[in-house]
């Protein structure tokens, strides 16, 4: 707290302030004391003045007492009260002034001279009245009782009621008396007294000589002036007193207290000077002293100010513009110091260090920018490395394509044409086996290959044109397949109002569809497997929403595996694999072809109960469309569904126009005798068909158009159906066009097509021919020989050459091929550069199909550009190669079935 | 006050410890059979300073249940007030120079011994002039002389059963020194009137401003100076005044005397102020000054002392129950309570023996019989006014009175003295 600058700055300004104001004070006080000793002066010499007036006032005063004593002046009873009023006023201004009275006076010579002057006062009054009386006496008393006393003795003597000697001797008596008391007045003595008694004292012996009524006036009347003359003498006596001894003592008494009063005055008033002179004179030092001190604080301040503040501010400011010179600041003035210098010190220590540090962290900055840059470099390499390195891996899994492929072709290749031959049961079962694992495995490896081209984004989404129908038979083709090897029963329902005509990737939505199909029928032992189309457009109408629902009644997942199996080579945990097999790929390849097309995956599923997944698509659509099922027709109005629990999809059943009350149960139906002529029926097993068949029979004999509807079967049970039945029938699942051609059956009584549901569309294209010479150019001899197989079963002969550069030199040898089968990779020269050259050659014409076993979409790209007019994909299958060769070649004869045209 | 301090009479201080607790408790009624159904008596008594002391009128008040006025002033003023007006006092204090005055004005009426309960108990100092037989007899108005009135109305010496005054307070006068302030020259001296108007105290002497006893002690001052001679110092002739006179009044003009104090506590002053070192005093005001650690010493001189006697008269307009009321009051101040309360301030009682029994042995010893005091003695207002091993200057009560040199007295040059007295301090 006391090391604050602030507060030792405050408290020597405190220190200023307060000796200024005690200074201020004191110089105040001085004046105050030098102002009271000029008063008291003053008042001294006042009140001498007023002592020596009061002596001069008492002096009168007794003089004017004499002289009312000496002939009762009344002159001199005013002047006595006016004096003593005189004195009274003199005497309360005494008391008033502080330098007479003080309550510590211990001989209270004011109260003293006050009681004197009050008893004077008394006393005078006394005498006045005392003179009066007397004065009274004088003429009413004593000397007039001595003439009445006179007349009347002089009366009696006239009324001779006494003697004449008796009035002699009285008048004698009476002279004497009034004699004593003339002389008793000129001066009051015991001896005029004592005359005057004297003289009265004959009386009583006078008297008695005279007649009782006499003697008892004059007696009477002696009485009266003895009594009289002694309150005379009384009065007297006590004036006397009083004036001589009681006044003239009061007055003394007073002079000499006025005396001494005057004598204090002078004296305190000396002391009050004397005090003033040394007062003055010590005030005057100490304030000097002050002054000094003062001043000595003042400048004590200034040096503290210029030394512990300002002088440390200049060097810190110099340190500060140093330091924001960048100057390097090693040590600071005052850092050692508790106060706001200290403080300010050492804020520029910590903006010194501050500079310091930032000086380091710009080096740090610079060194981690050379690192930086180095790792820059060094991630440049890295990606480079890994954009390489994924190179690499495209590089590698064209080449694992193309040499797995390559002998993958050959396999497949010469079990389909060793399938062909007559064989033991025994060595066609190894065949078809072996046949299915090389599917196996070229699914597998398509899939890798899908997979690593969606994680190298080479993926592209082709947006084309297609129609859903071929999307469906082919779903229906492959799932159904499957699903009747292990007896599932699979319904495959589309909205009626769906659009057929989508625009998108009819490979990849085919892929998506049939990966969870598959997995559906996979992961199903028992039960039912639903795949329901359903799509609309988005409110904007731009878009068009399909949705797939694939729901199964399969073993399902937990909530964890639901979570990972979207994720790469992973399924719902370790024993799936060991139990159903697997790259693991099917479904990730599924999610990311999803996102790609922008679309929403979802996938719920009960540990148990089975899994559902649906798939939302938007797709663009050409508008105006009419739905999947507008060309079936709706069937007659009375017609009637036998049903325990319809078959049909509900939304099928309206499109085809059967109200709820043509809906029988089977049992109801057969007790109908009144069946309309066009009936369909439900059989959801085999042994309900064959229970009812004869009644089925029967219907039809009676003319009636019956219509079954079966639940899937396997391949035995459909054979069986097609052996028994012979009118219309379809079976789950089915497609939109399937239950088209069902219903204008059912509504024809068409048989005709009845068994081309089960008929195996392998036979379709059996007798296939093409005209023509083909060159096969094949490094590998067992695909120049599979492939060469497939050539003539169509019919076409052909020559091999080996690379491309014999290829061209057998073109240029003979250029009567009519179309090249012309591998890409081949050593010497490979088929693009053969192509090209070809082409370059002016063999322009001639038809140069491509044999890769790259799958990716660019090797098609790169065999178009080379000039090559198509491409096919290895393992070269008859069906594909059939296919293609058609495109270009001449059809001998052809008897394949125009819906097929929607191959994979 | 100081009744609580009377060890040797248990019994009245027992009643008056009821009495005064009676009082207390505001039981006024009752207190004496006169009071019974009437409003309280009121007794008026005028006189000096001397004897009108608070302390007394409420120890009587308590004592016998009745009021009493005290109207206190001085000398001259009361005894003028007084032998002009019978009725404005019931009884009248002073001393016996007033009687002459007030018994030929007619003032005061005789009291008859018969109804003085004590009357036998006072010494013969008042009934004979000696207290003791080898007695001097002092000059002038002695009391024995003013007491008795004679058949021809006269004040005189011959007993009769009516007196003028009741003798009650006495005490011989002398004066007073600081004993600080005795020239060194005179302390081996024996003390003498002639002190007072010593050169060697000049301006530093005061006297009482009363002729009828100022003039003595001047007058024996300047007898034992030998600047005058009398043939009688009690009865001067005009021409012996004039002789004193101007030796005094040279005196006077040459400052001898600083002033004449008019009141006991004004004497007091004078000395305490130090603006005299030697004067006329009465006893209480030593009593007071050595109260006040004062080292005054009332003289014994060697000349004698100036005796005085204190006269209580009874009015001669007071009647039925306030004279009863009055002659009351003159039995208590002879039953002993106020003689002892008297004696703390030095004087003495016409009756002693009855006060002994209110003063404690050392207190009797110390003022009665002039020995030293054998303890701290406490004055009349509680504080110690004698120091233990002090002696009372003059030996014993019979010593003193045996000693007197004058006493007060009206001389037939009365009114002569008054007017030379008046030159005297006027001068």
């Amino acid at each position: 707290m006391l090391s604050s600058i602030r507060t030792q700055l405050v408290i020597v300004l405190a220190a200023l302030i307060a000796l200024i104001l005690f200074q201020s004070y004191i110089a105040h006080e001085n004046q105050v004391v030098l102002n009271r000793g000029v008063d008291s002066a003053s008042a001294a010499i006042t009140a001498v003045g007023t002592v020596k007036e009061l002596e001069r006032d008492v002096v009168d005063l007794q003089r004017n007492v004499l002289i009312f004593k000496e002939n009762a002046s009344s002159s001199a009873i005013t002047r006595f009260t006016r004096l003593m009023a005189s004195i009274d006023v003199k005497l309360d201004t005494l008391a008033q002034s502080n330098i007479v009275y003080s309550e510590s006076d211990e001989n209270h010579v004011l109260t003293r001279m006050h009681e004197h002057l009050d008893a004077y006062k008394d006393n005078f009054t006394q005498v006045v009245d005392a003179r009066a009386k007397r004065d009274n006496l004088v003429s009413e008393g004593t000397l007039a009782n001595i003439i009445s006393l006179q007349n009347l003795t002089t009366r009696l003597v006239e009324q001779s009621e006494i003697s004449v000697t008796t009035f002699n001797e009285i008048k004698n008596q009476l002279i004497l008396a009034e004699n004593a008391t003339l002389k008793y007045l000129q001066k009051p003595d015991i001896i005029f007294v004592n005359a005057f008694n004297q003289a009265l004292r004959p009386f009583d012996s006078i008297v008695n000589r005279e007649s009782d009524t006499s003697a008892e006036r004059i007696t009477a009347r002696v009485d009266r002036l003895k009594a009289d003359f002694l309150t005379l003498t009384q009065i007297t006596q006590g004036n006397l007193f009083l004036v001589n001894v009681v006044m003239a003592g009061s007055a003394r008494e007073f002079l000499y207290l006025s005396g001494e009063l005057a004598n204090n005055v002078s004296a305190q008033s000396d002391a009050i000077t004397m005090q003033t002179y040394e007062l003055a004179a010590r005030t005057q030092k100490n304030g000097e002293l002050f002054s000094l001190i003062s001043i000595l604080l003042a400048l004590i301040a200034a040096i503290f100010t210029m030394v512990r503040i300002l002088g440390p501010i200049q060097s810190i400011t110099r340190v500060f513009n140093k330091l924001s010179q960048d100057v390097q600041i090693e040590n600071i003035p005052g850092s050692k110091r508790i106060d706001e210098i200290g403080k300010l010190s050492r804020a520029a220590m910590v903006f010194s260090d501050k500079n310091r540090q930032t000086q380091k962290l710009l080096e740090d900055a610079q060194n981690l920018n050379v690192e930086q840059e180095r790792l820059n470099h060094e991630l440049r390499i890295s990606k480079l490395k890994a954009e390489q390195a994924t190179a690499s891996k495209s590089i590698f899994l064209a080449n694992m394509s193309h040499e797995i492929r390559t002998p993958m072709n050959g396999i497949i290749g010469l079990i389909e044409l060793a399938q062909k031959q007559t064989l033991s049961n025994t060595v066609r079962d190894y065949l078809d086996k072996a046949a299915y694992s090389g599917q196996i495995l070229l699914s597998v490896i398509n899939d890798i290959l899908d997979f690593s081209k969606i994680e190298a984004g080479e993926l592209k989404i082709e947006e084309v044109n297609f129609s859903l129908h071929s999307l469906f038979d082919n779903l229906i083709a492959v799932i159904a397949l499957r699903a009747k090897e292990k007896n599932l029963s699979v319904r495959f329902s589309v909205n009626p109002s769906l659009y057929s005509q989508i625009v998108g990737d009819p490979l990849r939505i085919a892929q998506i569809i049939m990966n969870i199909g598959n997995n559906a029928v996979k992961f199903t032992e028992q039960g039912r497997i639903e795949i329901e189309f359903d799509g609309a457009l988005s409110d904007s109408g731009d878009v068009f929403n399909l949705t797939i629902r694939v729901s199964d009644t399969g073993i399902g997942m937990s909530q964890a595996q639901l979570g990972r199996i979207f994720k790469p080579f992973t399924q719902a945990d370790g024993s799936t694999n060991r139990t159903y097999g697997g790259t693991g790929l099917g479904l990730a390849i599924v999610s990311q072809l999803v996102e790609l097309m922008h679309g929403e995956l979802h996938a719920t599923s009960d540990l148990g109960k089975g899994s559902e997944f649906v798939i939302t698509l938007p797709l663009k659509v050409i508008n105006r469309q009419k739905g999947v099922l507008h060309q079936t027709p709706a069937l007659p109005n009375d017609s009637m569904y036998l049903t325990d629990c319809a078959l049909l999809p509900q939304a099928y059943i309206q499109h085809i126009q059967l109200s709820s009350q043509s809906i029988v149960t089977i049992e109801q139906g057969k007790d109908r005798a009144d069946l309309p002529a066009h009936i369909l029926i439900d059989v959801p097993d085999f042994a309900t068909f064959r229970q009812n068949l004869s009644w089925f029979k029967t219907l039809v004999e009676d003319g009636k158009s019956v219509g079954l509807v079966m639940e899937s079967a396997g391949s035995a049970l459909q054979a069986k159906y097609a052996s028994l039945w012979h009118n219309p029938l379809i079976m789950h699942p089915f497609t939109p066009v399937q239950f088209e051609r069902f219903i204008k059956q059912v509504i024809s009584k068409d048989t005709s097509e009845e068994s081309q549901i089960v008929k195996d569309k392998e036979s379709e294209e059996k007798n296939v021919f093409f005209e023509g010479h083909v060159l096969l150019v094949e490094d590998n001899n067992i695909n120049q020989l599979v492939t060469g197989e497939m050539l003539n079963n169509v019919g076409l002969t052909f020559d091999v050459a080996e690379d491309g550069k014999q290829a061209v030199r057998k073109i240029e040898n003979s250029s009567e091929y009519d179309l090249i089968l012309m591998d890409v990779q081949m050593p010497v020269m490979d088929g693009y550069e053969a192509t090209k050259a070809l082409r370059a050659r002016g063999f322009t014409d001639i038809i140069i199909i491509g044999l890769s076993a790259n799958a990716m979409e660019e090797d098609k790209q790169h065999a178009i550009d080379a000039g090559m007019n198509d491409y096919l994909t290895k393992p070269i299958k008859q069906k594909a190669l059939t296919v293609k060769l058609a495109k270009f070649l001449t059809k001998e004869a052809y008897e394949g079935n125009s819906k097929n045209h929607y191959h994979i | 006050m100081t009744a609580n301090k009377i060890k040797h009479t248990p019994a009245l201080v027992t009643r008056r410890n009821v009495l005064k607790g009676a009082l207390a408790l505001g039981i006024t009624a009752g207190v004496t059979p006169f009071a019974i159904g009437k409003p309280k008596p009121t007794l008026k008594v005028m006189g000096t300073h001397v004897t009108l002391q608070e302390a007394i009128r409420q120890q009587a008040m308590e004592d016998l249940g009745i009021n009493i006025q005290f109207e206190p002033g001085g000398s001259a003023t009361v005894l003028q007030k007084a032998s002009m007006d019978p009725t404005s006092f019931d009884l009248y204090e002073q001393w016996s120079n007033s009687i002459g005055v007030l018994w030929r004005a007619g003032a005061i009426q005789p009291i008859e011994k018969k109804r003085i309960g004590y009357w036998e108990e006072i010494n013969n100092l008042s009934k004979t002039g000696k207290l003791t037989a080898n007695a001097r007899m002092g000059a002038g108005d002695a009391p024995h002389k003013i007491l008795n009135i004679q058949n021809d109305g006269t004040l005189g010496a011959n007993s009769t059963d009516i007196v003028s005054f009741l003798p009650y307070v006495h005490n011989v006068d002398s004066f007073g020194y600081d004993r600080r302030r005795l020239p060194k020259d005179m302390q081996g001296e024996a003390e003498s009137w002639g002190w007072l108007l010593d050169s060697r105290y000049s301006g530093s002497v005061a006297i009482v401003n009363d002729p009828t006893i100022g003039l003595f002690d001047l007058a024996l001052a300047a007898q034992a100076k030998g600047f005058v001679t009398f043939n009688d110092v009690g009865a001067m002739t005009e021409q012996e005044l004039d002789n004193l006179f101007s030796v005094l009044i040279e005196l006077m003009q040459l400052n001898h005397f600083n002033g004449f104090w008019t009141s006991v506590p004004e004497s007091v002053q004078f000395m305490k102020s130090g603006r005299v070192a030697i004067e006329s005093m009465f006893s209480p005001a030593v009593s007071a000054l050595n109260g006040q650690d004062i080292p005054v010493t009332f003289a014994a001189p060697k000349e004698g002392y100036r005796g005085w006697h204190g006269v209580m008269c009874l009015s001669s307009a007071s009647t039925g129950r306030s004279k009863d009321v009055a002659y009351e009051y003159m039995n208590w101040w002879l039953s002993g309570w106020p003689g002892a309360f008297i004696a703390r301030q030095g004087y003495y009682i016409s009756n002693p023996q009855r006060s002994a029994k209110y003063l404690s042995n050392a207190e009797w010893n110390y003022w009665y019989e002039g020995k030293p005091a054998s303890s701290n003695l406490t004055g009349t207002d509680g504080k110690i006014s004698v120091l233990k091993g002090a002696q009372r200057n003059g030996g014993s009560y019979e010593n003193r009175f045996s000693n007197v040199a004058v006493w007060n007295t009206v001389m037939p040059t009365y009114e002569y003295s008054l007017q030379k007295w008046y030159e005297f301090i006027t001068s």
